[in-house]
């Protein structure tokens, strides 16, 4: 095998002389090489073991070079340049699968079925201006009441996740992308630097809830050299550019930022570049605004789909304070803050609502969806006030008593299960249902055990089918509470609690 | 109660007939004896026949009261007995004659509709003989087409699946040709290479061993010289 | 500056490394020479190093003196630094006595300043590969057979059948 590549790259020489350079010196994955006249910076080089290396930068004599492959180069060395520049094969035949930065399947499925023909996307192009962009106008299903009634996400939105560890982070974006099988949206998740056991038991959770049709699994795990581990985001976002150009929705978890700004940080540090605050180069806001920025909703003229990105983020402590957590804050249209009191208090998903925000969701939303929403707010906000006074009075107002016992359904209302997609019709009516007659004298634990009955009602019953189909066609958040107070007969004779049920939904 | 039958009766007025007589017997007596005070002996001895007189009376006539009214009562419960005899028999009578007219209704309406019935049935079994046949014809009409429907399908769809399968398989065979060819040519490619390789280490080993030093750098020197020429070297 | 110095410098050294490692001898003499004068620095030395050291001649060593010893030196180092070598790869072991000829060979093609860098490549076959500013060209019988590959092929098909 050794001679008939050796042969091959020869017969190559014989059209064109091949231009090689010597390694200067090694430091770890970083190697400096002499030569290469016309080299270009994210050119690839390799030696004669086959080791390739990412070219990163030109200095006047010599060509700095970041191994992606891991194995042994010693001064004196020969590098040739590559065949290809830095770029992945893109194309339908990723679906399903997983593969590293540089498009190598690590699922064990054999080769991808790339062609002659194949697109070869560049790695890390500019992102497009603002002539090829469009006003974020759709909101991005989730199918979670939480996020897509209060804090909701618009296609192309930024939109960070972060929290402490054990928090519910991974469950939330898996439950995101398994629900993305009713929307037809393509997702790419992109596993920075995680351990491998997390990256193949995550392969191992999509496939069985389904979800691997539609997803593209990009993976560089810890055990990876650094520079493979750094180009995970720039993949990922090069093959979710080939599905948005045509025409399709993407959305694009990067987990996490975190590993990807500390593999950054190694590498510079290596490079010999001047450590700044927390000993990060100057440059990361930089690299991580650079990638962001190539996610959003696109025009026709730039192929039309979106690029929803999910940067995720871990805490620790729940310090968000730190360098790069508010870096990484300011370049997105918002965060979900996940903490783990929260999660251990019950609560799916633990976002922290008060700490959390979307600044561009919102006017994705309908009127009626922003009015309760603005309700519902309004409610917790004022019961957590009154909270506290309510703990040194015995009577209270039936006012404050209606306040405080809507914040507990609204609290119980929002609280999803695993694995389960709520449309937002649905969505609504829970959040809306807190206000009517029918609620006024029950409690969590009536919630909390009816909570899956009512949406399977709203969902499947044909007279209560009827009121969620009405939902859309409300005009404001009071005439929706009317509609649902029509049909809380019914809902209550499903529920077991009249024997008889109304005629009329 | 006492039953009020016609001995009481009659009992019950002689005892108020008695009474009313001593009573009355009594008074005449109170008056009599105030009267004749004077002469007791006389008056008590008169009064005494009288009275047994009077008794005896009214024990005679009480008798003969008694007497009537029995013959009476004995009349009487002979006279309910004939009536009750006499409309015994004529209830016995009646209901004889009302049975006789109930059986005959009777009978003739299940002869009527016993004749009703064997006519429904005659006509249900010429109807269903005639629907049979009929259906029988039906039937066997339509299972002779379905037979040739069915025929003639399977026929097309032998002709058409032979037709498709000999298709496929020459498909088959073309792309299991093809792929033995590509993969013949890549093994006559790799075997043209190694024979190439073989041929390059063959010629390596023996220029390297057998080439004098004075040839070896002949032949850079020639190198050189066409490096300069070709201006790869400036 | 000292130019003469560098050109004679230059014209007695053909390979690179060669040259730096001459360069190195010719400091440690010339500084004993002009601040101690240890005899015993020079029977340390070996023959061919010496006799190389000769061959500078002595206007070479007539400039020299204890004020401008360093500037010289620097001058030659600076000077070799800017130096592109050639690297001809050879399938053989070049011994050392041959690579004056050869980089007298490659001086009068290439100009008086041409060094030359060997460096040992088995995969080769009788004849070089050269690498020029990082431009690698094969030279020998391997790229022959490469361009010709075809040719050989057939030629040889034709035996077999």
């Amino acid at each position: 095998m050794a001679n008939t590549s050796t042969s091959s790259a020869s017969t190559a020489a014989n059209q064109k002389p091949t231009e090689v350079g010597f390694v200067r010196s090694v430091k770890d994955f970083l190697v400096y090489l002499d030569g290469l006249p016309t080299l270009q910076i994210n050119d690839l080089v390799q030696n004669e073991a086959g080791l390739r290396g990412w070219v990163t930068a030109l200095q006047k004599d010599k060509v700095e070079v970041l191994m992606v492959d891991d194995g042994e180069v010693t001064p004196g060395q020969m590098f040739q340049r590559g065949q290809t520049n830095l770029s992945v094969p893109v194309g339908p035949f990723l679906l399903g699968r997983a593969v590293d930065p540089l498009a190598v399947p690590i699922d064990g499925k054999g080769k991808l079925a790339v062609t002659d023909t194949t697109t070869l996307a560049e790695l890390d192009p500019t992102a497009k201006g603002i002539s090829f962009r469009e006003f974020i106008n759709h909101q991005f299903d989730t199918g979670i009441t939480l996020v897509d009634s209060l804090i909701p996400v618009g296609k192309g939105q930024r939109e960070l996740v972060l929290g402490d560890a054990r928090s519910g982070k991974t469950s939330f974006l898996i439950d995101i992308i398994v629900n993305q099988k009713y929307t037809k949206t393509v997702c790419i998740y992109a596993l920075i630097g995680k351990p491998i056991t997390e990256v193949r038991n995550m392969i191992d959770i999509l496939h069985s809830n389904n979800a691997l049709d539609h997803t593209i699994v990009v993976a560089a795990s810890s055990t990876d050299p650094a520079p493979l581990i750094f180009l995970t985001p720039q993949t990922a976002f090069s093959i979710a550019e080939y599905f948005q150009k045509q025409g399709q929705d993407v959305l694009i978890i990067l987990d996490d930022m975190g590993n990807h700004a500390k593999i950054y940080r190694e590498i510079s540090l290596l490079a010999n570049v001047a450590p700044g605050r927390e000993s990060y180069p100057g440059d990361i806001f930089y690299q991580h605004a650079h990638l962001l920025e190539r996610a959003g909703s696109f025009n026709r003229q730039a192929g039309g789909g979106s690029i929803t990105a999910l940067p995720v983020i871990e805490l620790n402590l729940n310090d968000f304070t730190t360098l790069i957590p508010t870096n990484v804050m300011a370049m997105t249209d918002g965060h979900l803050l996940f903490k783990s009191a929260l999660y251990s208090q019950g609560q799916r998903p633990a976002i922290d609502l008060s700490l959390s925000v979307s600044r561009v969701g919102q006017q994705t939303q309908t009127h009626t969806q922003n009015l309760l929403a603005t309700k519902v707010k309004q409610v917790l906000a004022e019961a957590t006030q009154l909270e506290t006074v309510s703990r040194f009075s015995f009577e209270l107002p039936f006012e404050t008593q209606l306040l405080l016992r809507q914040k507990i359904l609204i609290e119980e209302m929002i609280k999803q299960e695993p694995l389960i997609y709520i449309s937002k019709e649905i969505q609504s009516i829970l959040l809306a249902l807190p206000f009517t007659g029918m609620f006024q004298d029950k409690d969590a634990e009536f919630v909390r055990q009816n909570l899956r009955k009512i949406i399977e009602s709203f969902a499947s019953d044909p007279q209560l089918l009827n009121t969620t189909r009405a939902v859309p066609e409300m005009k404001d958040d009071n005439q929706l509470i009317a509609l649902l107070e029509k049909a809380t007969s019914r809902l209550e004779y499903l529920l077991g609690l009249t024997k008889k049920g109304a005629q009329k939904a | 109660m006492p039953t009020l039958n016609l001995e009481n009766i009659i009992l019950l007025a002689i005892l108020l007939l008695t009474t009313a007589l001593y009573l009355w017997e009594h008074r005449k007596n109170q008056k009599l004896s105030k009267i004749l005070e004077l002469e007791p002996e006389a008056i008590t001895k008169s009064t005494e026949s009288q009275s047994y007189k009077i008794i005896h009376d009214a024990i005679r006539k009480a008798q003969a009261i008694l007497g009537s009214a029995e013959t009476e009562s004995i009349k009487l419960v002979a006279d309910s007995r004939t009536t009750s005899e006499n409309l015994q028999k004529k209830y016995a009578e009646e209901i004889e004659k009302y049975k006789n007219q109930l059986q005959a209704s009777l009978q003739e309406q299940v002869s009527v509709s016993q004749s009703e019935f064997n006519k429904f049935l005659d006509d249900l079994k010429s109807h269903s003989e005639q629907s049979q046949t009929l259906n029988q014809q039906v039937t066997e009409q339509r299972t002779r087409e379905i037979f040739e429907l069915f025929e003639q399908r399977l026929a097309t769809f032998l002709t058409q699946t032979e037709q498709e399968s000999i298709s496929a398989v020459d498909l088959e065979i073309k792309a299991a040709r093809q792929l033995i060819d590509t993969y013949k040519s890549q093994q006559l490619a790799l075997i043209d290479e190694n024979i190439i390789a073989v041929l390059e280490r063959t010629l390596a080993i023996v220029l390297n061993k057998k080439l004098p030093l004075k040839d070896q750098m002949d032949l850079v020197f020639e190198a050189l010289e066409k490096a300069k020429t070709e201006k790869f070297v400036i | 500056m000292y130019q003469d110095q560098i050109n004679i410098f230059i014209s007695t050294v053909y390979g690179k490394s060669e040259a730096t490692r001459q360069l190195a001898t010719l400091k440690s003499y010339l500084l004993n020479r002009l601040f101690s004068n240890d005899q015993s620095m020079l029977t340390s030395l070996e023959p061919e190093q010496i006799r190389w050291m000769q061959s500078l001649g002595e206007d070479f060593y007539q400039g020299i003196n204890q004020t401008n010893v360093y500037q010289i030196l620097q001058a030659i180092e600076e000077h070799l630094a800017q130096l592109e070598p050639l690297i001809i790869y050879l399938p053989f072991v070049l011994p050392d006595a041959q690579l004056p000829n050869l980089g007298k060979y490659a001086r009068n093609l290439f100009g008086p300043e041409c060094l030359v860098e060997i460096k040992f490549d088995p995969d080769l076959i009788a004849g070089p590969a050269l690498v020029w500013k990082g431009v690698y060209k094969d030279y020998s019988i391997k790229q022959k057979l490469a361009d010709h590959h075809q040719e050989i092929m057939d030629s040889l098909k034709l035996k077999l059948n």
